[in-house]
């Protein structure tokens, strides 16, 4: 019975210990994480603390229907404190609310209202809300559907990001021209509406993204930032109104491709209805020489890709994974950047006696080379890639920016044809041209930076690379805000075991160097074989007895050869495996076994020197 | 004077092979539960986690085995009357004895780094989240282990001290789970229903798995350290008292 009495004193003092822990509040925490993932950041601090007038944060979270769920109740209590940092960050411009909306409640209707996703939980399919409202006095508003919490690290860009566009009255417009499906569209394949890709949708977050007609006889006044993602086939007279809005000191942001494979999705017809050629004549004008026949292969910055079932995973010379070794340092556009990963990217260098500054930016490894751009289609044969690649020991430029003064690529005479009556007069010269070009447009395709799930009708990216925070910053640059890039590229991204990386990459140098040997051999032997047997037409000889052992001795080796080929495919892997195994001896066995040893062997001497 | 105790506590550990064995299966574990069940290796990813995981399920036993003879094996041989005639009051003695069982714990967690070494050796983990991971795991097996002592006070049968301890222990690790609530949620208001939830061992230490040091988190677990400690001294005066 005392035994029962003490459990329950126990539980009761546990209980009330606990209670007043948390009145504690949130503020006394440290932040291991080398990112700083769970403590605000330097550009949240910025925008919350310049807001120019009053928010209302509403945390809308089922408390009934959460009953069960014990660790979204531990997440939304997390989101709530992170609340209060904004609270407290925001110099009295933003009020918190907490709303439990309820079966039937006005609270509920509210929650319909502004678009906050319900989850069914439990037997009785209940409504479960959970997400986030930011508000301001006249009703315009930003929502966070559904807070998951597998998004917790992104949580503090989403909300400020919702925080920095309610602030803004009219937001940047950026013109977009694409001859690829960059906003979606239909497509006929599947008879099924296509969706935007994810780094053109996180652009709509952002801004006014207007899709521009390739026909086009002028650009917008309006428009802030002309978007080139491989335009279509350009009338000259399209090209002339881009001439001139870049001219006219409009921003340029181009992504040409000698190759976009992935960008095209496999769909023949797209990759030539979309190629950067029309645009040759204005980057040259601009002081940028592009070859559009002309990839990279770089062997050092090569992604690891799946082979399909069976096969060993093997790097794509065309698949570069570029990390910061590869950016300008203190660049805003890439600082904070941790790896941006481009397909069959092409190569920019600067036009001889340009009178624009040419300021590359991005940057191939020097282990690089060029190939003739149509052996990156699909399709391409990887072993043959690295079989053919010699490293032309200098770096390629991928992307580069020209500012300054540049003339345009039109006379005042051809202008004349094109000029509309309200068109302003012709611009001859500029001092002040901003392009910034990319040689890649498979670097804004989904499937090579973002994972995009469904969750209950909304699109959910958990990116792995920073591929659409490149495209963000690029264009927060150009339009002119920077506030939110410190703490866009706040992700936790895969940390990959580089040692077992590298020892793929060893074992593939070691696996092409005896595979070249024995193809050789088995070539050789083969032609031996064929001098050896008669010819079709020829009539059938009888073999003397050595001829015949020759034979048998060829065709023995031609086996030989072919079974080491085998072996050597099978052992691609063998030091990896072998690296594996010995971590599990040593961790499980051996240094168990050593580390108690040494215990032992401290703890005598101890009792040793005690009893001496 | 508890760290007399403490200290003698300690040196008698290791003058047994008992704790040896102890020392190399909890290592021999650890790893075997992080390369196999959680499939370290394969997972290719640069950090504790599968590591890290399996701790709250290996302390559930491990925890209690060392905490059983702190009080009952002195009961048993008795020598816990003459413990008691010394000159030290028993808060000092269940001190001594818990701070002896929790760096005891301390060592062979420490004994685990080569997994942090190997982790490092791969590829470049965040260390801080694994430090504060390996701290939320120390507190934890202090928790485990203040509970374990206070069940040693209650019996003088080791092995039922043991029971006694891992029912208690695992009430508490899954106090958070749907099974413990429901029966809360019966009579309780849903206040008192997130209390319940937040003493939970697991929510509390994956809360310091994340990288994030929380005063809350941790004086959650000082503080039920200090409880049972409270309470392991309460029942030894009443034993005393007999």
């Amino acid at each position: 019975m005392r035994t029962v009495i003490m459990i329950v004193v126990v539980a009761v003092a546990l209980l009330a210990g606990n209670a007043l822990l948390q009145l504690l509040g949130a503020s006394a925490r440290i932040d291991l994480t080398e990112q700083q993932l769970y403590s605000l950041s330097a550009g949240t601090r910025q925008v919350v603390g310049e807001l120019q007038k009053p928010l209302t944060v509403e945390l809308y979270f089922s408390q009934q229907a959460s009953e069960d769920l014990t660790q979204l109740r531990a997440y939304a209590e997390r989101v709530d404190e992170l609340l209060q940092e904004y609270r407290l960050a925001s110099d009295g411009q933003l009020t918190l609310r907490r709303v439990d909306p309820e079966p039937f409640s006005e609270q509920e209707d509210d929650a319909t209202r502004f678009g906050l996703q319900s989850v069914p939980v439990g037997n009785l399919g209940e409504s479960l809300y959970f997400g986030l409202v930011v508000r301001d006095a006249n009703d315009n508003y930003e929502t966070l559907a559904f807070l998951q919490p597998d998004r917790e690290p992104y949580l503090e860009y989403e909300l400020t990001q919702m925080i920095y566009r309610l602030q803004q009255d009219t937001l940047p417009v950026i013109g977009v021209l694409s001859g690829l499906p960059v906003m979606g569209g239909f497509n006929p394949a599947t008879g099924q509406p296509n969706e935007p890709w994810m780094a053109i949708e996180q652009l709509q977050s952002l801004y006014e993204v207007r899709s521009l007609n390739a026909e086009l006889t002028r650009i917008d006044s309006d428009v802030d930032v002309l978007l080139l993602i491989q335009p279509p086939d350009l009338t000259e007279q399209a090209q002339y109104a881009i001439d001139q809005f870049a001219l006219a000191g409009g921003r340029v942001l181009a992504f040409i491709d000698p190759v976009a494979e992935t960008a095209a999705g496999g769909m023949m017809g797209l990759q030539q209805q979309a190629s950067a050629d029309s645009l040759t004549t204005l980057l040259a004008a601009w002081g940028i020489d592009w070859q559009s026949n002309q990839a990279v292969l770089d062997a050092t910055n090569a992604l690891v890709v799946s082979q399909g079932p069976g096969k060993p995973p093997m790097r794509h010379f065309g698949l570069l994974a570029l990390g910061e070794s590869s950016f300008v340092a203190d660049q805003l556009q890439t600082s904070a950047l941790e790896a941006v990963n481009l397909s069959s990217v092409g190569r920019l260098t600067a036009v001889e006696d340009a009178s624009s500054v040419f300021l590359p930016w991005l940057f191939s490894s020097a282990d690089s080379m060029s190939i003739d751009a149509t052996r990156l289609q699909m399709g391409a044969d990887l072993l043959q890639l690295q079989r053919d690649f010699s490293s032309a020991a200098e770096r390629q430029i991928l992307a580069a920016t020209v500012t300054g003064s540049a003339r345009s690529a039109f006379s005042a005479i051809q202008a004349e044809q094109w000029r509309q009556p309200e068109d302003p007069e012709h611009i001859a010269d500029t001092q002040q041209l901003a392009v910034t070009v990319v040689a890649d447009t498979d670097v804004l395709s989904d499937r090579l930076w973002v994972q995009v799930q469904n969750f209950f009708g909304q699109r959910i990216a958990t990116p792995w690379a920073d591929n659409g925070t490149l495209l963000v910053n690029l264009t927060d640059q150009m339009a002119g805000s920077t506030a939110l890039m410190s703490l866009r590229a706040r992700g936790q991204y895969q940390r990959p075991f580089d040692r077992v990386e590298a020892l793929r990459e060893q074992a593939e140098q070691r696996f092409l160097a005896s595979e070249q040997r024995l193809q050789q051999q088995l070539q050789a032997t083969e032609q031996q074989l064929m001098e050896l047997q008669p010819a079709p037409g020829d009539e059938p000889l009888t073999l003397t007895a050595e001829q015949q052992q020759a034979i048998e001795a060829f065709q023995q080796q031609k086996l030989d050869i072919r079974r080491e080929l085998r072996e050597v495919q099978h052992a691609l892997n063998k030091d990896i495996d072998a690296l594996g195994t010995q971590l599990k001896v040593l961790n499980i066995l051996l240094l168990p076994l050593l580390l108690t040893l040494l215990v032992g062997g401290i703890a005598y001497l101890l009792q040793r020197r005690r009893v001496l | 004077m508890s760290w007399v105790i403490c200290k003698r506590e300690l040196s008698a550990y290791f003058s047994t092979p008992v704790a040896y064995v102890f020392i190399f299966m909890f290592l021999a574990l650890a790893g075997m539960f992080t390369f196999y069940l959680g499939q370290f290796y394969q997972r290719g990813q640069a950090d504790l986690v599968p590591f890290f995981n399996f701790h709250p399920w290996l302390y559930l036993f491990f925890m209690p085995a060392v905490a059983m003879g702190l009080w009952s094996q002195e009961r048993q041989l008795g020598t816990i009357e003459m413990l008691l005639t010394l000159p030290v009051s028993p808060a000092q003695a269940v001190l001594g004895k818990f701070f002896a069982a929790w760096l005891f714990a301390g060592i062979a967690l420490l004994l685990t780094f080569p997994m942090w070494l190997a982790v490092n050796y791969l590829g470049a983990p965040d260390n801080g989240v694994i430090v504060a991971s390996y701290l939320g795991s120390w507190l934890m097996a202090g928790a485990f282990l203040a509970i374990g002592s206070c069940m040693s006070v209650l019996s003088r049968n080791q092995i039922v001290a043991f029971i006694l301890s891992v029912v208690l222990c695992f009430v508490f690790m899954v106090s958070g789970l749907s099974m413990v609530l429901d029966v809360v949620r019966a009579w309780a208001p849903l206040a008192v229903v997130d209390m319940v939830a937040g003493l939970s061992f697991l929510t509390r230490f994956e809360a310091m798995s994340r990288g994030v040091i929380d005063l809350r988190d941790v004086g959650y677990f000082v503080w039920l350290i200090a409880v049972w400690l409270m309470a392991t001294v309460h029942l030894l005066n009443i034993k005393k008292a007999a």
